[in-house]
C-alpha cells in the first residue's frame, strides 16, 4: 500500500467515518465527555423531546389508559392562544418578571457597590448577604408566608407597633396587588445576593488606575458610576439580566408556597398555570404546550438580549 | 490485634484455597443454584411464602400508632398467608393523587392504596382500579358499609373501592364565651347562627380593633361552604341525559353562597384576611382564643381535651341549617389497582383491613370513624359525648358528585376562586356562580366552552 493510496481512500471516507476517526484519535478526551453527554441526554434532551411530542397530543390523564393519547396537531396551542386566562397569566408573568429582574439588578448593584468600599466588618457582611441565597427556596418562602400572615405575622406586628393601626391585620396575601408585590419582594430577597457577588467580581476586575485617573480629572462618585463603572460592567449586567429573566419567568415554588396562584387566581403565573393544567386538570398535552410556549418565549428574550449586547459591542 | 486479624485472614485464605482445590465441580453447582434462584425471583415463580403486597397509605397525624396497628395486622396476615409480607409505604396527602395517577399510567402502581373518597371515580374511569363487585358479593357485608362512602366509591353502578374510614365536620365552639354573652343554647338555624356570631365578635380590650371573631368564612376551604348548598335544598351538580351538569348557579345554591359570603361582607363576623384562610388558619385562631366557632373534624377532640387551655371551654354541636340538615362525609377508600398481579391476596388483605377489630383499631388511631355502621354502636363511640355528636350528623352525610372529574374541580380551585371573587367584591354572587358553573361544565365534559 503506497501513501497515495491511503490518502485517496481516506478522502473517499464519509463524514461519519471521519468523525469516527476523530473520536478514535481523541478517545480519552471523548471518554471524559461521555458521562456528561449521557447525563444531558437523559435528563434534559429526552424530557425536552417528550414535552414537545406530548404538546401535540391529547394527553388527558383520565383517558390515557383507555383511549391512549392521539396526536391532535396544534389543537393544544390554538386552545391556549384563544384562552383569555392564558393571556392574563402571560401578562401577570411579564409584569412579575420585569419587576423582579429590575429590582434584583438594582439591589444587587447597590450591594455590590457597597461591598466594593472598604469598611470594618466587610467580610462578615459579604458572607451574611449570601444567606437568603443559600436558604432552600421553599423553606424561606414558608418563612415569608409567616412574616406576611395577617393575624400572627411579624410584618403587621411591626407596622402596627409603629402606629400604623390599619395594618394590624392587613391581609397581604389576600389581595391581588399586594400578594404579587409580596412575592416579588421575596424573589428579590432571594436572588440579589448572586447578582451582588457577581457584580462585585466584575467591579474588582476594573483597574484601579481608571478610577484614579478619573478622580484626578475631578469626576465625582456619580460621574464615575455613570462613565466608568456602568459601561465597563455592561456586558456582565447583560448576562445577569438574561439569567435573572430566565429564572424569574419560570417562577413556581415561591408563588406556589405563598399564594397557590390566589387569591381568586390573580397571581396565576405561567409556571403555576402549567402545574394546574398538568396536575389539577390532568391535561398533560395542554400543559406541555404551555411549557413549550414558555421555552420559546424565554429563548426569544435571551436571543433579543444577546443581540442587543453584541450590537452595542460592535458599535463600540 | 493486628496479628489476630492476619491470622484470621490466613485461615480464610486457606479455606478459599482448599475450596479451589476441591475443583470446579462444587463451584459449578453453586452457580447453577444461583442462576435458578435468580430466575425464580425474576419470573415471580417463587413460592407463596415470598409473596409481597405493595400497599400505599396516607401519612396520619399519629404515625407511631398507625404503624403499630399496621404491623400487628401484617403479622396476622403473614401467619394466615404462608408468610406473605406487606410493604406499607406512607405517602403524604399533598400530591398523593398526582403521584397515584402518574404511577398508574406508568404501570408502577401499588397493589392496594388508600385514596381520598372523591378521587375514587377518577381512578375508576381511567381503568386504573379493579371493580370489586364480585369480591364484595362473596363477602356479603356491603349493607354494613356507610352509604355515603359507598356512593363515593361507586362509578357506573359498580363498586370500585372499599370504604375504610369516615370523617365529617361539626361546629366546635367556646362554651365559656357563649355563657359570658348569655347565649343559652347552640343555634340550629342559619339566622340564629349569624346573630350569635355577631354577638361573639368583639373588641375585648377596647383598643378600637376587633380581636375576637365569632366565626371565619374561609375562602380557601371547600368543605365548610359546599354542604350549605345541600342544606338549602340545592345540588352542586346533577346527572342529566347529557352527563353531569353544574347547578352551582341554581337559586338555592346562590342563596346559600350569598348567606355565607354575607357573614364576611355584611355581618363582618370573620377576619378580613379570611379570604385566603383554610381550615388550618381558623383552627389556629380558635386555639389561640381569637375565634369563637369553627367547623372542623373529630381528631381535634382528643387534642383539645389534652389542652389545659381549652379542656373545659369547648363543646361541639351539629351544623346549623336552613331547610334541611346535611354534612359532607369525607374519608378514605381502599382501592385495588388493575395492574396488580396478586389480586386474590390483595382482596384477602382488604378483608382483614375491613374486619371489625382493625376497623375500630384504625378509627381509634386516626381519630376518625369506622366505615361500618354496626361499629357506631360500639360503646367507645356511642357513649362518647363528643363523638356521638359526629355520628348523629353522619345520618345526614353526603358526598360530592361521584364523577371522575371531581378531583379536577377541586384541584383547579374553580369553586374556591368563585368564593374568593365574591368575598373580594370582584364579582357578584350571580356573576361568580355563573362563571363557576360554566367552568365546571367544561371540566365535567357537559359543554365544550
Amino acid at each position: 500500500m503506497t501513501p497515495t493510496e491511503s490518502v485517496s481512500r481516506s478522502s473517499r471516507l464519509s463524514p461519519l467515518n471521519e468523525l469516527w476517526g476523530r473520536i478514535k484519535k481523541n478517545r480519552i478526551a471523548y471518554a471524559f465527555i461521555v458521562p456528561s453527554l449521557i447525563g444531558i441526554g437523559v435528563l434534559i434532551l429526552y424530557p425536552l423531546i417528550q414535552v414537545v411530542l406530548i404538546s401535540f397530543q391529547k394527553y388527558y390523564l383520565l383517558e390515557v389508559l383507555t383511549k391512549g393519547s392521539p396526536y391532535v396537531g396544534f389543537e393544544n396551542y390554538i386552545y391556549l392562544l384563544k384562552n383569555p386566562e392564558f393571556w392574563y397569566s402571560l401578562w401577570i408573568t411579564v409584569i412579575f418578571t420585569v419587576a423582579c429582574v429590575g429590582l434584583t439588578i438594582l439591589v444587587g448593584l447597590g450591594v455590590a457597590l457597597l461591598l466594593y468600599q472598604d469598611f470594618p466588618g466587610k467580610k462578615l457582611v459579604a458572607v451574611a448577604i449570601l444567606i437568603p441565597w443559600v436558604m432552600p427556596r421553599v423553606a424561606s418562602s414558608i418563612l415569608w408566608k409567616w412574616i406576611y400572615d395577617d393575624q400572627f405575622g411579624i410584618l403587621n406586628y411591626c407596622l402596627s407597633s409603629l402606629g400604623l393601626k390599619s395594618f394590624a391585620t392587613f391581609p397581604w396575601l389576600a389581595n391581588a396587588s399586594t400578594a404579587l408585590l409580596a412575592v416579588i419582594i421575596v424573589i428579590v430577597w432571594q436572588s440579589f445576593p448572586f447578582i451582588a457577588v457577581s457584580l462585585l467580581a466584575g467591579l474588582q476586575s476594573i483597574p484601579v488606575e481608571v478610577y484614579e485617573a478619573a478622580e484626578i480629572d475631578g469626576a465625582g462618585f456619580r460621574q464615575q458610576l455613570r462613565f466608568i463603572t456602568l459601561p465597563l460592567l455592561r456586558e456582565m449586567i447583560g448576562i445577569l439580566t438574561v439569567i435573572s429573566t430566565i429564572w424569574d419567568f419560570k417562577v413556581f415554588d415561591q408563588m406556589w408556597v405563598m399564594t397557590e396562584g390566589g387569591p381568586a387566581g390573580s397571581t396565576m403565573l405561567l409556571g403555576i398555570r402549567t402545574w394546574v393544567d398538568a396536575f389539577a386538570l390532568l391535561r398533560m398535552g395542554r400543559a406541555s404546550a404551555l411549557a413549550v410556549i414558555m421555552l420559546i418565549l424565554v429563548m426569544l428574550i435571551t436571543f433579543f438580549y444577546l443581540k442587543l449586547f453584541t450590537r452595542e459591542e460592535e458599535a463600540d | 490485634m493486628i496479628g489476630a486479624r492476619t491470622r484470621a485472614n490466613q485461615i480464610v485464605g486457606m479455606s478459599i484455597r482448599k475450596e479451589n482445590r476441591n475443583g470446579g465441580e462444587q463451584m459449578k453447582r453453586v452457580l447453577i443454584i444461583l442462576v435458578v434462584l435468580s430466575l425464580a425471583l425474576v419470573s415471580g415463580i417463587g413460592m407463596a411464602a415470598g409473596e409481597t403486597l405493595e400497599v400505599w397509605l396516607m401519612q396520619t397525624g399519629n404515625p407511631e400508632g398507625a404503624k403499630m396497628v399496621m404491623d400487628k395486622m401484617n403479622a396476622e396476615f403473614a401467619k394466615d398467608h404462608d408468610g406473605a409480607t406487606v410493604n406499607v409505604s406512607w405517602i403524604p396527602w399533598t400530591g398523593a393523587q398526582q403521584k397515584l395517577l402518574t404511577s398508574a399510567v406508568a404501570g408502577m402502581a401499588p397493589d392496594i392504596s388508600e385514596v381520598g373518597t372523591t378521587w375514587t371515580p377518577d381512578f375508576a374511569s381511567m381503568g386504573a382500579i379493579q371493580d370489586l363487585d364480585s369480591y364484595v358479593a362473596k363477602w356479603g357485608q356491603k349493607q354494613d358499609l356507610l352509604p355515603a362512602l359507598v356512593e363515593s366509591a361507586t362509578f357506573n353502578g359498580q363498586l370500585f373501592g372499599m370504604p375504610w374510614y369516615a370523617g365529617n365536620r361539626v361546629v366546635y365552639y367556646r362554651k365559656d364565651w357563649f355563657a359570658e354573652a348569655g347565649i343559652k343554647s347552640f343555634p340550629t338555624t342559619w339566622d340564629e347562627f349569624a346573630t350569635v356570631a355577631k354577638k361573639l365578635t368583639k373588641d375585648t380590650n377596647r383598643d378600637g380593633k376587633i380581636d375576637r371573631y365569632g366565626f371565619s368564612v374561609n375562602g380557601a376551604s371547600l368543605h365548610e361552604f359546599l354542604p350549605l348548598v345541600w342544606m338549602n335544598k340545592g345540588e352542586i351538580a346533577v346527572k342529566t341525559d347529557k352527563g353531569w351538569k353544574s347547578t352551582i348557579d341554581s337559586p338555592e345554591a346562590r342563596a346559600a353562597i350569598k348567606w355565607f359570603a354575607d357573614l364576611y361582607l355584611k355581618a363582618k363576623v370573620s377576619p378580613e384576611g379570611s379570604v385566603t384562610w383554610n381550615v388550618l388558619s381558623s383552627r389556629k385562631a380558635f386555639e389561640t382564643g381569637q375565634q369563637a366557632m369553627i367547623i372542623d373534624v373529630a381528631p381535634l377532640v382528643p387534642n383539645y381535651l389534652a389542652n389545659p387551655e381549652l379542656k373545659d371551654k369547648f363543646a361541639v354541636a351539629p351544623l346549623p341549617y336552613s331547610k334541611q340538615r346535611a354534612s359532607f362525609i369525607g374519608g378514605s377508600n381502599l382501592v385495588m389497582f388493575s395492574q396488580s398481579k396478586k389480586k386474590s391476596l390483595a382482596w384477602d388483605y382488604l378483608q382483614l383491613m375491613l374486619s371489625p377489630e382493625y376497623q375500630l383499631a384504625w378509627a381509634d388511631t386516626v381519630k376518625f370513624f369506622p366505615a361500618r355502621l354496626s361499629l357506631f354502636k360500639s360503646p367507645k363511640i356511642a357513649n362518647d359525648p363528643y363523638l356521638s355528636v359526629f355520628t348523629s350528623e353522619m345520618k345526614y352525610g353526603r358526598t360530592y358528585p361521584a364523577v371522575p372529574q371531581w378531583g379536577q374541580i377541586e384541584n383547579s380551585k374553580t369553586l374556591l376562586i368563585m368564593m374568593q371573587q365574591i368575598m373580594m367584591r370582584k364579582k357578584t354572587v350571580e356573576q361568580a356562580t355563573t362563571e363557576a358553573a360554566k367552568a365546571m361544565n367544561i371540566i365535567l365534559g357537559y359543554s365544550e366552552n
